[in-house]
């Protein structure tokens, strides 16, 4: 059986689908299959029976391009773009740029957006904090690497100013 | 612990004294982290994935649930010691394949142990034998806990414990149990009962989890919701469908009893003629002949040497890294299935 995406590889990934209590079945060769980041390229997994039920069709509905293309992590440099291609986010920050594209997705996958488990000690302020001093240095390192010394001397004053 | 204690001794939540342990092997709770301001494994540079590594084994050596644990850098390992560690449960597939800055911490017995930069930070997992999620949570929390004072990880308000999959976002577990449902898969019923699991949220997989195929009548059911629920009640609620799996398996067994003692018991002790005399043994035929013969021991009508402690341990001893690594040396695949019939025929008395 060929792929139903590129209809020219065979087949060899199985999903079924259940969209609004319509059942779909769709076959598909591995590399369509990572294309549309239901697997990982390296671990071959699957994103979970469930996952992949819920997941599927909002990835596979095609989104305008210039709608998205706009949308970037500061911190990690993920694009939306990217995070529909792989199907992972790059770091917690990510969560905050990309908030209102994840809540319809958390809906689907797990019928709920809010955490109401156990919750960490340390506060969401500290945990910033320590962020933004990671990239600072981060940002110092490269800019003594590239001699500009002017800049440098600005971000060791902010660094001082966060108490490092 | 040294790595020659893991080929030495078979791990001790494999012993085959859990609850229902006749039906199921194993519960494991995993719980995925990620440290605050670290980009996640999968865009971290080698330099942050290195410093990760570092700092987290720092912190995972100075609790009391890992101490004197193995630790591990899996880029120092060789291929067949990276393949026994996966056959072991202790990592995956993806830490194998991608080794560089990844590591392992392996608590005694195995009950505990922590994959460094997977695809999240931190996976701590903790195994325990037979139906006991409870004990199996109560070991992660406990680590999570200790490890809470010594590392900052992604937290936020409103979802909870950041992890790189939107499908681990908020309490980051994932609880599991294998389980062998040969009743179910004669009867035809597995389909429609596992069918059922997906309904209230639960997945299955192959024996080696993700991505890995049904074979033997095992299977590996698992919760898939992991936000907008409290901890307890994701183990509880998993506890609740297997224990609901487990009264219809026994039902499905008792009917089959009823219907055809005869043909059962002979294929049982079929099975187990093969494996006590087989001089060439492949690995998929061994699961196939396991599972009949596993069966036959739930059902009391094999020698009382054959037990579910033996079943258990010959399913990871039998494995191809397993074998070359209690031998001390390589072995092509045609030697390894002569090795394998020669240790379960040794096994099984």
């Amino acid at each position: 059986m060929l792929c139903d995406i590129c209809h020219k590889k065979e087949a060899t990934l199985f999903y079924t689908m259940i969209v609004n209590d319509k059942k779909t079945e769709l076959h598909m060769c591995e590399e369509c299959a990572i294309k549309k980041g239901l697997i990982m390229p390296h671990s071959r997994g699957m994103v979970g029976l469930a996952g992949i039920g819920s997941i599927l069709p909002t990835l596979l509905k095609e989104e305008p391009e210039e709608a998205i293309a706009d949308l970037r992590c500061e911190v990690c440099g993920l694009t939306y773009a990217g995070f529909r291609k792989y199907g992972r986010l790059g770091c917690s920050n990510c969560y905050n740029t990309f908030s209102d594209k994840i809540k319809p997705l958390l809906k689907k996958i797990h019928g709920s957006t809010q955490h109401i488990g156990k919750v960490v000690s340390k506060n969401e302020e500290m945990m910033r904090k320590e962020r933004r001093i990671w990239e600072l240095k981060k940002k110092l390192k490269e800019a003594v690497s590239k001699e500009s010394y002017e800049e440098a001397a600005k971000i060791r004053d902010e660094l001082r100013n966060l108490g490092v | 612990m040294k790595f020659e204690d893991l080929i030495n001794n078979p791990p001790l939540w494999i012993n085959g004294k859990g609850n229902f342990g006749e039906i199921v092997l194993s519960s494991r709770v995993r719980i995925a982290r990620n440290l605050t301001p670290f980009p996640f494994p999968e865009r971290a540079s080698d330099a942050e994935l290195e410093e990760i590594l570092n700092i987290t084994k720092g912190a995972l050596q100075s609790t009391p649930s890992l101490k004197d644990g193995l630790f591990l850098k899996i880029g120092e390992l060789s291929a067949i010691d990276k393949e026994f560690l996966r056959e072991r449960y202790l990592i995956t597939k993806n830490l194998e394949e991608r080794p560089q800055h990844r590591g392992i911490m392996i608590g005694q017995g195995e009950y505990l142990s922590v994959m460094i930069n997977e695809e999240d930070h931190l996976r701590i997992q903790a195994l325990a034998p037979g139906l006991n999620l409870e004990q199996a949570w109560t070991t992660a929390e406990k680590l999570e806990r200790e490890l809470e004072g010594r590392l900052d990880f992604a937290f936020s308000k409103e979802f909870g414990y950041l992890t790189a999959c939107l499908t681990n976002v908020g309490t980051g577990i994932r609880a599991s149990l294998l389980v062998h449902l040969p009743g179910l898969v004669h009867a035809k019923e597995i389909r429609k009962t596992l069918s059922e699991l997906a309904e209230i949220g639960a997945s299955v997989r192959g024996l080696y989890g993700e991505g890995s195929k049904v074979e033997g009548n095992f299977f590996q059911i698992s919760n898939q919701i992991t936000l907008g629920k409290r901890e307890e009640d994701i183990i509880q609620e998993l506890h609740n469908e297997a224990i609901r799996i487990i009264e219809r398996e026994k039902a499905a067994r008792n009917v089959l009893i009823k219907n055809a003692r005869a043909q059962i018991e002979d294929k049982i002790w079929r099975s187990y003629g093969i494996l006590k005399n087989a001089r060439v043994l492949s690995s998929h035929e061994f699961i196939n002949l396991s599972s009949a013969v596993r069966f036959g021991v739930g059902l009391g009508v094999l020698p009382p040497s054959v037990d579910l402690q033996v079943l258990n341990k010959l399913l990871i001893v039998t494995k191809p890294a397993h074998l070359q690594k209690m031998l001390g040396k390589t072995l092509g695949p045609g030697e390894r299935d002569m090795r394998r019939a020669s240790h379960v025929r040794k096994q099984l008395g």
